[in-house]
């Protein structure tokens, strides 16, 4: 993550990319497995908890980050919300039909978004693509080519964005002395497409060409970030477990929802 | 010797004919040689040869009956931007390291080691893409360093850079050259001519014309050099000579108080800035100053404080002067949206004459413009002059009032900038306006009506303008 971003650094930048992976999966299948809305409820909170403390990154950017979760969150609950299935009738209007049965349905869809979302910004935020690389290499068994032409891939979009920006300027100079035809609708994506790959194409085989000029190849070769599993690794686990085994306790100690299993 | 060459031969697989067919070179250990050639001669792929990345990292078929290379190579090459993994200064030196199998801990005081000898002064987590081009090139050489190869091959590294990091860059190479071989091939060779041992000068035949010590080359060869296109220091004395042209009465266009801002913090201001009809203006200007900012600023294609005025009439969107402002950009590939040459023309005058009317019309203007021979190839297939002059050509049909240009003969052999020079003379001859970038101190001594430079961020009036 650029460290524009970053106001202190905790533990979580130094635990393992693998298993900051392998957690996330691991808390979207609970995740998945939890039907309890008021359990769901607390996790969310413990989550956004974590991501505020953990990350380390300026309170403008979680804040901004937060209202486009709850926001996407939100929107994607409602099309359950309205057109679920239930009995007891909240709202109805045409074929929209709000049951209290589809709203809390909703929510708890919500809630899961929610949840992985504010984990997985957390990841972000405590991880540099290049340890990924550097870790799925030395405790992953990662071909070394295949890490460093993701790395190599990863520099390149900046670039790709700033090309994409000067290709749509030249198009804008163009566009006034030729037939529209040309350059909107599919046509124009087409050559759009066209001219953006053929650029990124070159400049990936001349890189690939730099790269063993260089001396690389998929043989042993040393490592600059040694990558290895930490005691900050288990701490983080057992964090993360934690968070899930207290917010089934916080659930029932304090339930915004009548129901226990949305289902 | 260092590296032996007899009889090469050499052919990529989609081209009718071979490139090489029985190239002889011998370069001595230590010696350092300026490659020179036409485009297309081969001097890349020449280069390529020499360092061994053909055939075994660019399959292309090749044969020698002698093949002696160095035992350790290094490349810089000519564009910054893809010949970088990492994203930090840092990790690019140590993927070198990490290929040669250094150990992590030896690792940092190796950089600090190679960013010292080339006299880049950067924290080594900082990020490439922040590197200026100048900077770049630097970093790669450092890289190169840490390969610890014999032999240092070096293709067009200075074609990205303006001339003052260019002539600085080359200062870098010199002052780490002594112990190695040094093959150079490039197009900017004021500041390099006088350096090297020997020059050798490619024929467009994939031969070699001629071989020989920087002052031979320039007493004896020099109509060779010419003949071919070559640029030497002595390149401009043969320079067409275009009177200078005194601009019509009349204001084109006009820019008050003017302001552009980068990442937040004012980067240039324009208190005021008039076009004439049929002025010739250059811009100079360092990288980063923001030149290629005013030009897009003065065509609304990116956001700017201040009034722009055109035809009397002020300016608040691109749609309202393009086609009678036009630009062509750095990258002329961006501007290309058909499959063919002719097309890429044909689209522009279709909009105004019938199509049996506008194909004559095009087949016309592409034989001005040099195109006819690959008016049927894809815009993207053609040769880097070829393509600057075709991205001249899509300007027509509109008949452009203002032509901008950025850095127009970046990159061009020196038959084909004379030629674009030839051809933006007759436009301003017809009364069209125009604003180049350009680094090239030749040509802003020579053509301009009137020049323009940035200087701590303002606008100003060099002398030399047109009485």
């Amino acid at each position: 993550m650029p460290e524009a971003v970053k106001r202190y650094s905790t533990f979580a930048d130094r635990v393992n990319p693998l298993v900051k992976i392998f957690v996330a999966v691991g808390l979207f299948l609970t995740v998945i497995l939890i039907h309890d809305p008021n359990h769901l409820f607390h996790l969310a909170i413990i989550m956004f908890i974590l991501l505020f403390i953990l990350s380390g990154v300026k309170y403008i950017y979680i804040a901004l980050l937060t209202g486009a979760i709850l926001f996407f969150g939100f929107i994607s609950s409602l099309y359950m919300i309205f057109y679920g299935e239930g009995t007891t009738t909240i709202f109805r209007l045409g074929i929209i039909h709000v049951t209290e049965e589809s709203a809390v349905r909703g929510l708890h869809i919500m809630m899961r978004g929610i949840t992985l979302s504010f984990f997985g910004a957390l990841i972000v935020f405590t991880t540099r693509i290049t340890d990924v690389f550097y870790s799925l290499m030395q405790q992953g068994r990662l071909k070394p080519k295949y890490a460093y032409s993701f790395m190599a891939a990863v520099r390149m979009v900046p670039i790709i964005a700033g090309e994409y920006m000067a290709l749509r300027r030249a198009r804008k100079v163009r566009r006034a002395l030729i037939h529209r035809k040309y350059i909107s609708g599919l046509r124009g994506f087409i050559s759009t497409l066209v001219t953006l790959l053929s650029q990124s194409i070159r400049r990936a085989w001349r890189l690939g060409v730099a790269m063993e000029s260089k001396g690389f190849d998929d043989g042993p070769r040393t490592y600059y970030h040694r990558t290895t599993y930490s005691i900050h690794d288990l701490h983080f686990v057992l964090l993360i477990l934690l968070g899930v085994i207290l917010s089934a306790f916080l659930g029932e100690w304090f339930s915004p929802f009548d129901t226990v299993d949305a289902r | 010797m260092c590296i032996e060459v007899e009889k090469l031969r050499l052919k990529f697989p989609e081209s009718e004919s071979p490139l090489f067919t029985g190239l002889d070179l011998k370069i001595g250990k230590g010696e350092k040689v300026l490659i020179v050639g036409p485009s297309g001669s081969g001097k890349s792929t020449l280069l390529n040869v020499l360092g061994g990345l053909i055939p075994d990292t660019i399959t292309i078929p090749m044969k020698a009956d002698r093949l002696e290379l160095p035992k350790s190579s290094a490349y810089v090459f000519q564009d910054p931007d893809s010949q970088f993994t990492m994203p930090t200064v840092a990790e690019e030196l140590a993927f070198v390291l990490e290929n040669r199998q250094v150990a992590e801990e030896e690792m940092a005081p190796l950089f600090t080691e190679a960013l010292d000898m080339v006299g880049l002064d950067v924290a080594p987590e900082r990020a490439i893409q922040t590197l200026s081009g100048g900077m770049k090139q630097k970093l790669a050489i450092a890289s190169a360093l840490l390969q610890q190869a014999d032999t240092l091959f070096l293709d067009e590294p200075t074609s990205m850079l303006d001339g003052k990091s260019a002539a600085h860059l080359w200062d870098t190479v010199r002052a780490m050259w002594d112990e190695l071989t040094v093959v150079i091939v490039e197009h900017r060779v004021e500041a390099l001519w006088h350096q090297v041992d020997r020059v050798i000068l490619m024929d467009d035949t994939g031969g070699i014309a001629c071989s020989a010590p920087p002052e031979e080359m320039l007493e004896v060869h020099r109509r060779l050099l010419d003949r071919y296109g070559v640029w030497h220091p002595h390149s401009w004395e043969a320079a067409p000579h275009l009177p200078k042209i005194a601009p019509e009465p009349g204001t084109m266009m006009e820019a008050k108080n003017l302001s552009i801002r980068r990442g937040g913090r004012p980067l240039l201001t324009v208190d005021s800035l008039r076009i004439g009809k049929g002025e010739w203006i250059t811009l100079e200007g360092d990288n980063g100053t923001g030149k290629s900012s005013l030009l897009l600023a003065l065509m609304k294609l990116i956001p700017s404080g201040g009034k722009v005025l055109f035809g009397g009439g002020r300016i608040s969107r691109t749609r309202h002067l393009a086609g009678r402002v036009y630009p062509v950009f750095q990258n002329p590939e961006l501007q290309f949206i058909t499959n063919r040459v002719f097309d890429e023309v044909f689209i522009n005058l279709e909009m105004h004459y019938d199509d049996r009317t506008a194909r004559r019309e095009t087949d016309a203007l592409l034989e001005r413009f040099g195109l006819s021979h690959v008016a049927h190839l894809h815009p993207l297939e053609i040769s880097t002059g070829q393509k600057r002059r075709l991205s001249v050509a899509t300007a027509a049909g509109g008949v452009p009032e203002i032509l901008i240009f950025d850095e127009p003969t970046f990159g061009l052999d020196q038959r084909h900038a004379f030629g674009l020079l030839t051809m933006i003379h007759d436009m301003v001859k017809r009364g069209t306006s125009v604003i180049m970038i350009t680094h090239d101190a030749e040509i802003m001594r020579r053509y301009p009506s009137r020049r323009l430079r940035i200087e701590d961020g303002r606008l100003v009036e060099r002398g030399d303008r047109y009485a």
